[in-house]
């Protein structure tokens, strides 16, 4: 049976939109795999092509041993033997690579392989992504705040960016994603998800990495007990532990000594309360500081240095604290 | 029975007060402009830090893959996840 291409009319997105927002604000892939199918279809799909594709600088053109331009990738809806997915192509070129671990793992081998084991195409299957993910011990789930703001939200492409970036900071994003991994639970709406967090994954890992996710949720929701609106100020720390721990659930980071160590000073300092959460305060400018708590985690060996890692944590507060107006006209 | 009555009755009063009082009154009415005050300071303040945002490559994409591309060793599937994907047919 050959795919048949699904294109959606805007009477189609708008209807798809509505049946996601009737959604509890986490439904898992089980619960209606036929609207978790199409809803996470379309958003890989919108973000292919785009700065929002994280897919594209994995995927190889096999005779020049380049990616394939950015430009050059294209998506498909579709459905095959009962299930919504899409393709994924270059216009580039039809003999195609994937370079990392995993990736292969979520691409259909059949329907996406050429007779000489190369790929034409990336035909992806949610409802079969699920099943791997399953398999794993975790739960594949839709958020409706992180879809409403990405899927179905306005993303400028002239920005560069998402606009949902500003939007976890602003809305405490760490808390809800360390809430659901603390429960063996990974969002799937788009490449991201889907290349960084379901390619390669692995139960052996998630023991450790729901403890960890545990203790994210303890520590932030302490840290905001007594403030329901916090200040952009100090939602800066917890931003920066939520990324911490976005790596510690991407697999090749898994179970990561260096990341474990930053998370373990991040958590110390924010228990120390050294930001008011409720306090009024202007941030005037985004602390440099972040970068560097970044690039520590990632660097190997950083464990076996703890003041390095003490002091950069440290210097990440005081810039936060000193770039904040409190009560200012 | 009769004391534990009448400590529910005393809890009861000392809601009431506390309910009719003017301090609690003016604590929420503080709180809710204090919760006000920080909503309008938020969006100053992200509108504040986005040139400083900008500069902060993993600032700009909150999510970033930790990964760089790599030479596979193998681009073979395991089999059991060659088996999940035979359950939904060839």
């Amino acid at each position: 049976m050959e795919p048949k291409i699904i294109r959606f009319s805007s009477e189609e997105i708008a209807l798809l939109r509505r049946r996601f927002e009737k959604l509890d604000e986490v439904t898992s892939f089980e619960a209606d795999i036929e609207l978790a199918s199409r809803v996470t279809s379309y958003g890989i799909f919108r973000e292919i092509g785009t700065v929002n594709d994280e897919l594209a600088r994995f995927i190889f053109d096999i005779e020049t041993a380049k990616p394939v331009r950015l430009e050059s990738l294209k998506a498909e809806l579709l459905e095959w033997n009962g299930l919504f997915g899409l393709r994924v192509f270059s216009t580039d070129s039809n003999r195609l690579e994937l370079r990392t671990k995993g990736f292969y793992e979520v691409v259909h081998p059949h329907l996406s392989k050429n007779a000489d084991e190369s790929l034409h195409s990336l035909f992806i299957f949610p409802e079969i992504v699920n099943k791997i993910a399953q398999n794993e011990g975790v739960e594949l789930v839709l958020v409706k705040s992180w879809g409403t703001n990405s899927i179905f939200g306005g993303f400028d492409p002239s920005k560069g960016y998402y606009q949902t970036n500003f939007w976890e900071i602003e809305n405490n994003d760490a808390l809800k994603f360390s809430n659901l991994i603390r429960h063996g639970k990974v969002a799937f709406m788009g490449t991201h998800d889907l290349v960084a967090h379901v390619a390669g994954i692995d139960r052996n890992h998630w023991p450790l990495l729901k403890k960890n996710g545990e203790r994210v949720y303890e520590a932030i929701n302490n840290y905001f007990k007594s403030a329901p609106k916090p200040s952009i100020s100090a939602l800066i720390l917890p931003y920066t532990i939520g990324v911490v721990l976005d790596d510690l659930a991407q697999p090749p980071s898994y179970s990561s000594k260096n990341h474990i160590a930053v998370l373990d000073e991040l958590l110390l300092k924010i228990s120390k309360n050294e930001i008011p959460a409720n306090l009024p305060t202007l941030l005037t400018q985004f602390p440099e500081s972040f970068q560097k708590i970044i690039d520590l985690s990632r660097t190997p060996n950083i464990e076996q240095k703890p003041a390095e890692i003490e002091s950069t944590v440290s210097i990440l507060v005081r810039e936060i604290l000193s770039a904040s107006l409190v009560n200012p006209v | 029975m009769i004391e534990k009555n009448g400590a529910r009755i005393l809890i009861g009063a000392m809601n009431l007060l506390a309910v009719g009082s003017p301090m609690l009154v003016s604590q929420v009415s503080h709180a809710v402009t204090t919760d006000q005050k920080i909503e309008k300071l938020n969006v100053a303040s992200l509108k504040s830090i986005e040139s400083t945002w900008l500069k902060v490559p993993n600032a700009c994409k909150a999510r970033g893959f930790n990964a760089n591309p790599v030479s596979l060793e193998s681009k073979e599937i395991a089999s059991h996840i060659q088996s999940i994907y035979a359950s939904f047919g060839v």
